[in-house]
């Protein structure tokens, strides 16, 4: 980038901008497609660096099932989840997940730790594809905390509320389908 | 070039594509099931969205949710890999209206190549050689006047047909008529519906089929042929190979350049492939075009020294083709395996759960595309490939040796594989002097002649 402003300064505009055009993006395009990090040209008419981006960490450093079973999300978490669903020593809290991929949004007035939720109440909204999809109080409960944020991008299955039911187990939205035995497939797909 | 690409598929392929993203500089954002939580391919992305549980209606094939995962990422196109929505015009459609590049052949080649009749007929208009198939049969007369034509073994097939029913083989004109009538009345207690078709009845035939690559302007180029027909009893490829071993060069050039000009009859645009049935007699017929990467891809790239998801992608990108026909030359040999979790002895049953030591092969010529380790869980939801190993060598029959090495050193424990399998077919002659054909692993090696016999006298 210095470099970038020094030929500016040193020559006129526009034979900088002809500089750019036939030097620097034919010369940007061949670098994109070369295996070099960095690359530094001098002409007389300017001198450009070029310098690509350190090549980002894979993270599969390690795939001990202990730590992988810790992990709520694929080892990217956007937003560090509030870690208050352990609740209390000897105590497990209930979460309301997100059934759909979007950005979470509150209501205008949305609900506040402590508060006594009845079944069915409006708790906030997750934005998809411009539909707002509501998210309701499955079950009537205490609310311990919200641990996503207004404009937070949540994916499925992502906890947005964490609940207190008095030992009610949540009801499941849909149950899960018991992996059967053997699979059968009547007709797999060529590929 | 894209900043930023979605890949809505899993396993190795999803693995396989955000390789080729990386190495453009591409960044890549992965969707996952909750059943692929500890899956690989999350994690090699640069971002990741769960996008719905297991089943895969409501993850993988769950539009709503990988377009919404799209937009909070803000990529600027989506790679569907194979299956799942690799071939849906809708999914195609809504990814454009949405303002992501689908990575693959306009919505409109999808839907023309989905349909198996219309794909046939704009083949046949192209003068690419389509299986002979008769009119709906009006009289005997007219049923023998087609077979005197194609010439006998014919098929009949019912126009309403599926799953056999209405099938019938006729090897001599005497047999016709009473041929017609019980498959006629077969059809009419099956579908309701009792019309009947011929169709030319091929004896062991060859699947083999031609890589093709095509950018938005019109440059189109093949990039060789490969043999897949060694396949299940389901007509599921198990081992591929590039090129297509004993083909006569003369069928090979007039393979190569009718796959050239079907694609261009239709004008695609990016990687397609267009699978041909070759007769004993030297006689190749369209089967179907594939509108999408293949699974057995990697043997075409070591050959040929191409990368096809990597051209996929610069295709998409509105980037021209820069490879000309004549720098596409093969070099040696290359055979593909299909790992998959299944049990070959029991009718290929797939098998899941959590994979004990996963030792996979290494060394010169071998490549391995895969998404499993040790300890990793095969989830029961999914297809059953677990890696594809390709080897490659100077000739056919050093990449055989090769492949026996490999397949050797591979240990995968917790699941059946089809690693056993393969190692019978290299050990079989007629595979080792290319004899081949797509019933020929259900005949050989499942249930090889001499069982034949003994369980037809009984």
């Amino acid at each position: 980038m210095a470099e970038h402003k020094k030929a500016h300064t040193e020559d006129e505009p526009s034979a900088f901008a002809r500089f750019v055009r036939k030097t620097v993006s034919p010369l940007s395009r061949a670098f994109a497609d070369s295996p070099l990090m960095q690359l530094r040209v001098r002409t007389p008419h300017g001198s450009v660096t070029l310098a690509k981006a350190p090549p980002v960490d894979l993270r599969v450093t390690s795939i001990a099932s202990a730590e992988l079973t810790d992990m709520p999300k694929s080892g990217h978490p956007r937003v560090p989840l509030a870690r208050v669903y352990n609740g209390e020593a000897g105590r497990s809290y209930d979460t309301i997940n997100a059934e759909v991929v979007g950005i979470f949004r509150d209501i205008p007035e949305p609900p506040t730790t402590g508060d006594h939720l009845e079944a069915g109440r409006l708790l906030g909204h997750i934005e998809a594809l411009r539909l707002r999809n509501e998210v309701r109080c499955p079950i009537a409960c205490k609310l311990i905390a919200q641990v996503v944020v207004d404009g937070q991008p949540v994916d499925f299955g992502e906890p947005l509320f964490v609940v207190d039911s008095g030992g009610t187990p949540l009801p499941q939205a849909e149950p899960e389908t018991p992996v059967p035995e053997t699979v059968e497939i009547v007709e797999p797909p060529r590929l | 070039m894209f900043a930023k690409v979605l890949v809505a598929n899993r396993g190795e392929i999803a693995i396989r594509v955000i390789r080729a993203c990386r190495e453009l500089g591409v960044k890549t954002v992965a969707v996952f099931s909750e059943a692929d939580r500890q899956a690989l391919h999350p994690r090699f992305a640069d971002e990741a969205y769960c996008i719905g549980p297991a089943q895969t209606a409501r993850s993988y094939l769950n539009i709503p949710n990988i377009i919404s995962a799209a937009e909070i990422a803000g990529v600027d196109a989506i790679h569907p890999g194979y299956g799942f929505l690799s071939e849906n015009a809708q999914f195609a459609d809504i990814c454009a209206s949405h303002g992501f590049k689908f990575i693959g052949p306009a919505a409109a080649s999808l839907l023309l190549m989905g349909d198996k009749s219309s794909a046939k007929q704009r083949m046949a208009d192209a003068n690419v050689p389509v299986i002979p198939g008769s009119s709906i049969v009006e009289s005997d007369q007219q049923a023998k006047k087609f077979a005197r034509e194609v010439g006998f073994p014919v098929l009949i097939k019912a126009t309403a047909g599926g799953g056999g029913k209405g099938m019938r083989i006729v090897g001599r004109e005497a047999d016709l008529p009473a041929g017609l009538t019980a498959a006629s009345g077969e059809a009419l207690a099956a579908f309701g519906d009792g019309r009947v078709y011929l169709e030319k009845l091929l004896i062991h035939p060859r699947h083999i089929e031609v890589q093709v690559l095509a950018d938005e302007y019109g440059h189109v180029i093949h990039v060789g042929e490969r043999d897949c027909s060694i396949q299940k009893p389901s007509h599921q490829k198990l081992l591929e190979e590039t090129p297509a071993p004993n083909l006569d060069s003369n069928l090979r050039a007039d393979l190569l350049t009718s796959a050239v000009r079907a694609a261009r009859a239709v004008e695609y645009a990016n990687a397609g492939t267009l699978e041909f049935l070759v007769n004993e007699d030297g006689m190749f017929y369209f089967m179907e075009m594939n509108t999408r990467i293949q699974v057995e891809h990697p043997i075409t790239e070591v050959v040929y020294g191409i990368d096809l998801v990597k051209w996929q992608i610069r295709i998409a990108a509105g980037e021209r083709l820069t490879v000309r026909q004549e720098e596409i030359k093969p070099s040696g040999h290359a055979i593909e395996c299909r790992i998959n979790a299944e049990d070959a002895d029991h009718a290929f049953r797939p098998t899941a759960g959590k994979l004990g030591s996963v030792l996979l092969p290494g060394g010169p010529g071998v490549r391995i595309d895969t998404h499993i380790y040790s300890g990793a869980e095969v989830p029961p939801y999914y297809d059953s490939l677990l890696a594809k190993l390709i080897a490659h060598d100077r000739t056919r029959g050093d990449t055989i040796i090769r492949m026996r090495r490999a397949l050797a050193e591979t240990e995968i424990l917790g699941v059946a594989t089809t690693v056993p399998v393969h190692e019978r077919i290299l050990a079989m002659n007629s595979f080792v002097e290319g004899h081949t054909y797509v019933t020929w692993l259900r005949e050989q090696v499942l249930q090889p002649p001499n069982e034949a016999v003994a369980a037809h006298g009984s």
